[in-house]
C-alpha cells in the first residue's frame, strides 16, 4: 500500500541515527534534519517535497520523543496532530486542466494529516472513488451534473409511486417506515439535523437511504446505513451529491450489511487474529473471560467506527481511513443503482427476512456456535497455522525433517503431551496435534490440503467463509495451494544458498517480528527495521547486506528484545492489583504461544519471512487500517480492563460507554504506527499470488 | 504449572465475583423504535434521553439497587430491534439471562402483533421457562394515538402468563412508573421466584401497580434506592 514507501525515510533516518550515535539519548532534535537530508534524494517524490519532508521529520521527531518518554504513561499521544491539508496544497496536486495528477500523494497526505473541513466537499469525492480516472475539472462538474440528474430520476420513481397510496407496495412501505424511524434519530445532536422532525435535511437523508434501498434490492435498508450516509450529507450539503458518495461508499462496504453475515464474520476473524498477533496476553485474558468473540466490536466494524468518535472527529477519522485504501476509481462511471426499482413488479424477494435469517444472528452464530473457551482460539490458531503450514508445505521437501529449531525464551520446543495437557479442550488438542503430525511429514504433501480441512472443523468454517468471500471479490482469490507453489522458488533460493546464515537471519527476523507485535513502534536497533522493509528483502543486494548484518547480530541483543516486547504493559503488572490476572494470562497465553512457538519453528524451516497476518489486500476484508483502528481501541484500554478484572459483560459495557468518546488524535496516531509497522512485514510471498498484477504498484508513492 | 496457575486464577476470580453484587441480567426486546433504549435509559440513567439513536447490536446499561439491605445489580441488555439484527440477540444473549422484558409501542399495533414471534424466539432459546418475563406497553403518554387497547394487551399477557405494564419512558405520571416496573422485577429476581408462577388473580395490575407507584415515589432520582417496603412482592 501507499505507505510502505512513505515510511521508508522514517526508517532510514532511524538507521542513520543508530549508526552514528548508537543510543537514542544522544539524539537531539537538531541532529535530525542534518541526518535526514541525505535520504531524501533516494525517494522519488515528484510533488510537495517540502511538505513530505516536514512530515517525515515530524514523524521522526515524535518517534524520538516517544522513545525518550517511553516510561511515561499514555505514551500514545506523543506524536502531535499535524495541520490538515489546505486548499492551496490540494490545488498543487491538480494539473493545468484540473486533473488529479497525484492521486496517491493526495491519499498519503490525507492519511497523515486529514483535510481542512472546507476541503472535504471536494476531496471526499476523490477519496470515495466517485470519479473515474483522469477527469478534468470541467469534466468533473459535468459528471456530477449528470449524476445529479440520474439521482433525481431514481428518486422520482419511488416518490411518484408513493403518491398513489392504494397501490403502494409492502416493500416501499416497509423501507420508508424503517428509514423514517432511523433518520429521525440519526445525528440529531448535529446542527444540520437538529430542531424539529420536519427539518428538511432529515428528509434529504431519508430520500438518500430510500432511493438506495429500493434500487439496490440485494442490500435493501438496514440499520446503520443512516450512520454512514449522515456524514456524507453533512459534508456535501447536497442530497444528490451525498447520494453519489453514498453509492461509492456502499460499493465497498455493502457486504457488511448482507444477511449472510459472512463479511462481518471475516472481519471479526481478522480482528481476532490481529489481537493474537499483537497481544497474546490480552487475548488470553479476553478468552479467559469469554470475551474473545469480540462481539462488542460489532458496531465498530459495521459502521467503520463512525459512532465511536464525536461527529467532527469521525469526519476526520473517516477521511484518514478512506485515504488508507488504494485508489479504486470506477471504470467509466459510478453505478447509482443495482436494479431499476420497478413498482409494478410487486413480487420482489426482499425483506422481511425469516426470524432466523438475519444478519447479526448469522454473525453471532458463526462466532459463538461452539462452546467458547478453547475453540475460539483454535479457530484463529487454525487460521494462522494453516497459513504457516501451507507455506511450509511447499518448501518442506527442500528441508530435512531435522531443521534446527528456533529457540526463544518464551517458547521452548514442545512435545505433544505438553500440548495436550495445556490445551483445555480435547478437540483443540486434536487440532494442534493433527496439524503437527501433518506438518512434520512433508513428503505426503499432495493430498494434505484436503485432509487438513477434513480434520479441522474450525478451519472448514474458515475456508468456507474465505471462499465465498473471494468469490464475491474476484480481485483477491485466496487459494493457498497456488500461493505456496509460486512462493517456493524465491524462498528456496534465498535460504538454501547459505543455510547457516539463513538460520541466524531467521532468528533475527522472527524476534524483531515479535517485538513489533507487542510494541507498535521500534524499540531496538536499526538493523531490525531494515529487516522488515519489504523493499529491502526483495532486492538481492540488500539481501546480501542483510545476511551480513545478521551474522554480526549478537544473541544477547536478540534476548533483549523479549522483555521490551512487554514493556508497554509493564505498568499493569507493576500495579500489583492484577498479579493473579497477569500470571494466569501469561499462563493461558502459553497455550497460544506454545503453539505459536512451534509455528515459528516450522516456518523457520521454510522461510524467514513468514508473517501470520494476511497481506493488506485481504486483511480486514480489504480494509486493513480499520483493523488497526480497532486493535488500537482495544489496546488503549487494555490495562484498565485487566486491572479492573472486567468480565465479558463489563467489557462490553465499558466499550459501549465509550461511544463518541475516543480521542481521535491518539487513536489515529497509534493506529498509524501499528499500520506502518504492519506494512513493513514481508508479504511478498503472499502478495505475489494474491494481488492482481500491477495493483501493488498502485500503492507505492 | 500452567494448568494449576490457571486454576488458581479461576478460583480467585470466582472469589472476586462473589464479593461483587449479585448481578441480574435482563434483556429487553421488541420491534425497532418501540422505545427499548429510552426505557432502559430512563431506569438506569434517571431521565428520558433527549436523543437516542438506532441500537446497533446491543447496548448495555446497569443500575445498582439495594433491596432488603442487599445490593444487587440490574444489568439491562438493550437490543437492536431491526430485522437483520433482531432475534439473534435473543439467541446470542439468552445465555444466563435472568429476566425478559417484551416491549411494544401502544401507538403502533404492528409492534404488538409481532410479540408472538418474539415470544416464540424466547421460548426457543431459553431453556428455563421459569425465568420472569414481563410485557411492557410503552408510549402511554401519547393518549390520542393509542392503538392497542389495554384489555387486548391484558388478555394477551394473561394468555402468556406474564404481567402487563403500560408505561411511558417519556412521561409516566399517568401510568405505571418505569422505576416501579423494574423494581418489581428486581424484587422478583431477588426472591428467586418466578413471576410466571403467580396467577393473574394474585396479580391484578390495575390495583397493585398503582400502589407500588405511590410507595416508590417519583422524585427519587438517586441511583441507589432502598425500597424494601415499597414493593408488593
Amino acid at each position: 500500500m501507499a505507505f510502505v514507501k512513505s515510511a521508508d525515510p522514517y526508517l532510514l533516518v532511524r538507521v542513520d541515527l543508530m549508526s552514528s550515535n548508537g543510543t537514542w539519548e544522544a539524539v537531539t532534535s537538531m541532529d535530525i534534519p542534518k541526518l535526514s537530508l541525505p535520504d531524501l534524494p533516494k525517494n522519488n517524490y515528484s510533488v510537495k517535497l517540502p511538505v513530505l519532508f516536514k512530515e517525515k521529520m515530524e514523524k521522526t521527531l515524535s518517534a524520538v520523543q516517544k522513545v525518550l518518554s517511553w516510561n511515561e504513561e499514555g505514551e500514545d499521544s506523543v506524536r502531535p496532530a499535524r495541520p490538515p491539508l489546505t486548499d492551496s496544497e490540494f490545488q498543487q496536486m491538480l494539473n493545468g486542466v484540473g486533473q488529479l495528477a497525484h492521486p496517491k500523494e493526495l491519499r498519503l497526505c490525507v492519511y497523515h494529516r486529514g483535510l481542512e473541513p472546507s476541503l472535504r466537499k471536494v476531496v471526499w469525492k476523490h477519496l470515495l472513488n466517485v470519479y473515474p480516472e483522469g477527469l478534468t475539472g470541467r469534466e468533473r462538474l459535468d459528471y456530477m451534473k449528470q449524476k445529479t440528474k440520474e439521482y433525481e430520476g431514481l428518486k422520482a420513481v419511488w416518490q411518484e409511486h408513493l403518491q398513489n397510496e392504494e397501490l403502494v407496495s409492502e416493500e416501499v412501505k416497509y423501507v420508508t417506515n424503517m428509514v423514517r424511524k432511523d433518520v429521525l434519530r440519526t445525528d440529531r445532536h448535529h446542527p444540520y439535523f437538529s430542531g424539529t422532525d420536519d427539518n428538511i435535511n432529515i428528509q434529504s437523508l431519508s430520500n438518500i437511504l430510500t432511493t438506495y434501498a429500493l434500487h439496490h434490492p440485494s442490500v435493501g435498508y438496514c440499520q446503520g446505513m443512516s450512520d454512514l450516509a449522515s456524514p456524507l450529507l453533512v459534508t456535501m450539503r447536497d442530497e444528490a451529491q451525498a447520494y453519489v458518495c453514498f453509492c461509492a461508499l456502499m460499493a465497498r462496504v455493502h457486504s457488511n450489511f448482507h444477511i449472510d453475515g459472512v463479511a462481518m464474520t471475516l472481519k471479526f476473524q481478522h480482528l481476532t487474529e490481529a489481537l493474537i498477533f499483537y497481544d497474546e496476553e490480552y487475548y488470553a485474558y479476553l478468552r479467559l473471560h469469554q470475551a474473545d468473540d469480540l462481539l462488542f466490536c460489532y458496531r465498530w466494524l459495521l459502521l467503520e467506527l463512525k459512532r465511536e468518535f464525536a461527529f467532527d472527529d469521525a469526519l476526520h477519522m473517516l477521511e484518514v481511513l478512506w485515504s488508507s485504501l488504494p485508489p479504486d476509481p470506477p471504470e467509466e462511471t459510478l453505478p447509482l443503482l443495482e436494479v431499476q426499482f420497478n413498482p409494478v413488479k410487486v413480487e420482489r424477494p426482499v425483506p422481511p427476512p425469516t426470524p432466523r435469517q438475519n444478519h447479526f444472528a448469522n454473525v453471532c452464530a458463526l462466532r459463538r456456535q461452539r462452546s467458547t473457551l478453547s475453540n475460539r482460539s483454535a479457530e484463529c490458531l487454525a487460521a494462522i497455522l494453516s497459513r504457516r503450514a501451507a507455506s511450509m508445505e511447499c518448501d518442506g521437501p527442500e528441508y530435512p525433517a531435522g531443521v534446527k529449531k528456533l529457540s526463544r525464551t518464551w517458547s521452548q520446543p514442545i512435545d505433544t503431551s505438553q500440548v495436550r495437557a495445556r490445551v483445555p479442550s480435547g478437540e483443540t488438542a486434536m487440532t494442534v496435534d493433527k496439524i503437527r503430525e501433518e506438518s512434520s511429514s512433508p513428503e505426503d504433501s499432495p493430498s494434505r490440503n484436503t485432509r487438513k480441512i477434513k480434520n479441522l472443523r474450525e478451519f472448514q468454517l474458515l475456508t468456507k467463509v474465505r471462499d465465498s468471500d473471494s468469490d464475491s471479490n474476484p480481485g483477491s482469490p485466496l487459494k493457498e495451494k497456488t500461493v505456496c507453489k509460486k512462493s517456493k522458488d524465491t524462498n528456496t533460493k534465498l535460504t538454501t544458498s547459505n543455510p547457516k546464515t539463513a538460520n541466524s537471519s531467521r532468528r533475527c527476523f522472527s524476534d524483531s517480528d515479535a517485538t513489533d507485535m507487542a510494541v507498535p513502534m521500534y524499540s531496538d536497533g536499526g538493523e531490525v527495521d531494515v529487516w522488515q522493509n519489504p523493499v529491502a528483502t526483495l532486492s538481492p543486494e540488500v539481501d546480501q547486506h542483510l545476511q551480513i548484518i545478521c551474522q554480526e547480530e549478537k544473541p544477547s541483543s536478540v534476548k533483549q528484545l523479549v522483555p521490551k516486547a512487554n514493556g508497554e504493559h509493564k505498568q499493569a503488572e507493576e500495579e500489583g492489583a492484577s498479579q493473579n490476572t497477569m500470571t494466569a494470562s501469561v499462563n493461558s497465553c502459553e497455550e497460544v504461544t506454545e503453539v505459536t512457538g512451534w509455528q515459528v519453528t516450522m516456518s523457520d524451516g521454510s522461510s524467514p519471512h513468514v508473517t501470520s497476518l494476511l497481506p493488506p489486500e485481504e486483511f480486514g476484508g480489504g480494509n486493513p487500517f480499520l483493523m488497526f483502528l480497532c486493535v488500537t481501541l482495544l489496546l488503549q484500554h487494555r490495562n484498565h480492563i485487566i486491572k479492573n478484572k472486567m468480565d465479558h459483560n463489563e467489557l462490553a459495557m465499558y466499550f459501549d460507554k465509550m461511544v463518541r468518546q475516543h480521542n481521535v488524535t491518539k487513536v489515529l496516531g497509534h493506529a498509524r504506527r501499528m499500520y506502518e509497522n504492519y506494512l513493513k512485514l514481508d508479504f511478498s510471498k503472499m502478495r505475489s499470488k494474491t494481488t492482481p498484477p500491477g495493483s501493488s504498484n498502485d500503492h507505492s508513492c | 504449572m500452567n494448568g494449576s496457575n490457571s486454576q488458581t486464577f479461576a478460583q480467585s476470580n470466582a472469589l472476586l465475583r462473589d464479593k461483587r453484587h449479585k448481578t441480574f441480567k435482563i434483556i429487553v426486546i421488541g420491534d425497532s423504535s418501540v422505545g427499548k433504549t429510552c426505557l432502559t435509559f430512563r431506569f438506569c440513567g434517571g431521565h428520558f434521553p433527549e436523543r437516542t439513536e438506532a441500537t446497533i447490536g446491543v447496548d448495555f446499561r446497569e443500575r445498582k439497587l439495594k433491596i432488603d439491605q442487599e445490593e444487587i445489580m440490574l444489568q439491562l441488555w438493550d437490543t437492536a430491534g431491526q430485522e437483520r439484527f433482531r432475534r439473534s440477540m435473543v439467541q446470542h444473549y439468552y445465555r444466563n439471562v435472568n429476566a425478559v422484558v417484551f416491549v411494544y409501542d401502544v401507538t403502533r399495533m404492528s409492534t404488538f402483533q409481532s410479540l408472538p414471534s418474539w415470544i416464540e424466539e424466547c421460548n426457543q432459546h431459553n431453556l428455563n421457562y421459569n425465568i420472569p418475563r414481563i410485557l411492557l406497553g410503552n408510549k402511554c403518554d401519547c393518549k390520542g394515538e393509542i392503538a392497542v387497547p389495554t384489555n387486548v394487551a391484558q388478555r394477551f399477557a394473561d394468555h402468556h402468563g406474564m404481567p402487563l405494564f403500560e408505561t411511558s419512558a417519556k412521561d409516566d405520571s399517568d401510568c405505571d412508573h418505569v422505576e416501579a416496573i423494574f423494581l418489581t422485577l428486581a424484587h422478583k429476581l431477588k426472591a428467586a421466584k418466578s413471576m410466571t408462577l403467580i396467577s393473574p388473580s394474585q396479580f391484578p395490575p390495575d390495583h397493585i401497580h398503582r400502589a407500588v407507584v405511590e410507595s416508590v415515589g417519583r422524585e427519587r432520582n438517586g441511583m441507589e434506592v432502598n425500597d424494601s417496603e415499597s414493593c408488593y412482592c
